[in-house]
């Protein structure tokens, strides 16, 4: 089991030895452009939906444990 | 180099101040949804799923938003960055229901650029930005309302923010003013950003630290969320002052998040700094880099305004007005716009004079705008013509112009309404000067013996038996005449 996991971890180590000093973060395959939309107001206007998961509502807010003293 | 100091008992202390300002986009719909941006709105109503945080929902970028935030980094000088990046800043808060706000963190859509302010002395500065990066505005939270619960209101969770952050570059609560009031202007004029600090659309961060002249930046320290010009310059002096104490006292300044009381004129800790990695950033999944064509970026160049210094320089050139004039013309675009119009083709130095002198002051005395001016450029355009084609003269302008900010009516109906017109019949104001004369015969005496000061009192008195309606030249040219014969 030590053999084991000592083999494993000198593999990891032999990473190190890949110099990626300029090498950007990969942080993604994507390369399209992304899809951007208008400047329209196209949703909206639907407070019953959006407080329908809300724990805690008064009228038209929701409501948490008080944030502050 | 500002040569502003605090004396302390150790000697004189420089400040360093950096600004983060945070500029609300002028947009119809949010950052990421199609919700409305509008300030106001019943609560909860400018909300969607997406700003809401509902499991699985998608943001999509404002195309518009970007736009604004390019104008932006253009009107500041600074370079655009054709890639960037949304990060996710993660933090726990209940007016931020997603549980991150997204921003951008390592490559901001704007780069460096600069500010130039101008301070009461006449000198100028350059003020570094250091960038702008584009981000969520969170909901909001009211605490009294309930003495147990906080109510929240995510109408303004998803409104597109610019963060434009400066270089440490201001020295003293005057530069950081000039320079507040020179980026409101900037993205006023660009129309970016309504600068409205009072409806916090526009706000600041402030760092201040202190230091001997020659040191290095010492431990600074953050005042958050603070919403007029007139209280950042306050906290700098009272922060700074705070910080001067616990040095001198042989203490150490800690990094920290304040709060300005401007009530009790003090700033309180609110919780020691975060740093970066508290943020736990990381780039977006849900968002794709955003990459932005150069083409589009000169297109959105070639449609900019003309901006404050410009305007300002072509003012002075065209009009032949100076430095100080063209500042308060320029202060607002309206202002000047309203200016060109009264002036073009027009005498230029008469329309200086009555819009700093008498149209300004009726404004603030009826509590109107630019905008909301009873009387408009043309109106003013034709009393000034009224006065240059020698209608009437200077001072009954004066009254003809409350006449107009009252009445609403033109001013050629008032001249007439009020039979106004200036009496340049040199025989009338000649006979008028004699009898004066004769009635005061003795001030007539004490003037051929030497007493010129009565020259005045000969000429107010004509004045006055023409009703103000004579010739202020005529007056002058027929007294000179009449007194030395």
């Amino acid at each position: 089991m030590r053999e084991e996991l000592n083999g494993i971890l000198g593999w990891v180590d032999q990473l190190n030895e890949v110099d990626v000093t300029d090498v950007p973060p990969m942080i993604g395959t994507g390369l399209a452009m992304p899809r951007q939309r208008e400047d329209v107001v196209t949703d909206g206007d639907k407070r019953e939906a959006i407080l329908s998961n809300a724990p805690d509502r008064v009228g038209p807010y929701f409501t948490v444990p008080k944030v502050v003293e | 180099m500002s040569s502003y100091r605090i004396e302390g008992n150790t000697g004189a202390w420089e400040i360093v101040v950096g600004l983060e300002v945070h500029a609300q986009v002028i947009s119809h719909a949010k950052l990421f949804s199609g919700a409305s941006a509008e300030y106001g709105g019943e609560p909860n109503t400018h909300v969607s799923l997406v700003d809401a945080g509902f499991p699985g929902m998608l943001p999509v970028v404002n195309r518009e938003c970007v736009a604004q935030a390019v104008r932006t980094g253009l009107g500041l000088n600074a370079e655009i960055h054709l890639m960037s990046r949304f990060d996710r800043k993660n933090y726990f808060y209940a007016d931020l229901p997603q549980g991150y706000q997204i921003s951008q963190f390592a490559h901001p859509i704007v780069g460096e650029g600069k500010v130039e302010i101008e301070l009461a002395d006449g000198t100028t500065r350059h003020i570094g930005v250091t960038r702008l990066h584009l981000e969520q505005d969170a909901g909001k939270s009211m605490h009294d309302q309930d003495p147990l619960r906080s109510f929240i209101d995510l109408n303004r969770a998803g409104v597109a923010l610019m963060e434009i952050v400066s270089e440490p570059d201001i020295r003293s609560p005057e530069e950081a003013g000039a320079y507040l009031r020179k980026l409101r202007q900037i993205l006023r004029y660009l129309g970016t950003c309504d600068g409205n600090m009072e409806e916090g659309s526009m706000r600041a961060d402030v760092n201040v630290s202190v230091r001997k002249a020659g040191e290095a930046y010492r431990t600074r320290c953050e005042i958050k969320n603070v919403n007029s010009i007139r209280y950042v310059m306050q906290a700098i002096e009272i922060e700074a002052q705070r910080q001067i104490e616990i040095w001198e006292a042989g203490g150490t300044v800690d990094q920290e998040t304040r709060l300005f009381d401007h009530v009790r004129g003090e700033t309180r800790s609110l919780r020691s700094k975060e740093d970066a990695h508290d943020y736990r950033y990381f780039p977006d999944p849900d968002l794709l880099p955003l990459v932005i064509e150069r083409d589009w970026v000169e297109d959105l160049r070639a449609a900019l305004p003309e901006l404050p210094e410009a305007k300002r320089t072509r003012l002075e050139q065209t009009y032949g007005i100076s430095r100080y004039e063209s500042g308060v013309l320029t202060v607002e675009q309206g202002i000047a716009d309203f200016f060109e119009q009264v002036a073009r083709d027009a005498d230029a130095r008469l329309a200086v004079n009555w819009m700093l002198g008498d149209f300004f002051g009726a404004l603030n005395r009826t509590g109107a705008t630019i905008e909301t001016s009873p009387v408009s450029a043309e109106g003013l355009r034709e009393l000034l013509g009224l006065i240059s084609d020698s209608t009437i003269n200077g001072k009954i302008a004066k009254e003809v112009l409350e006449d107009m900010f009252e009445s609403g009516e033109s001013a050629s109906a008032i001249v007439e309404r009020k039979g106004l017109r200036q009496v340049t019949d040199t025989g009338a104001i000649e006979s008028e000067i004699r009898t004066i004369l004769q009635t005061h015969a003795d001030k007539l005496a004490e003037y051929k013996s030497g007493k010129d000061k009565l020259f005045g009192f000969f000429v107010g008195q004509t004045m006055k038996a023409m009703k103000g309606k004579a010739n202020p030249a005529a007056v002058n040219d027929l007294l000179k005449k009449l007194l030395s014969e």
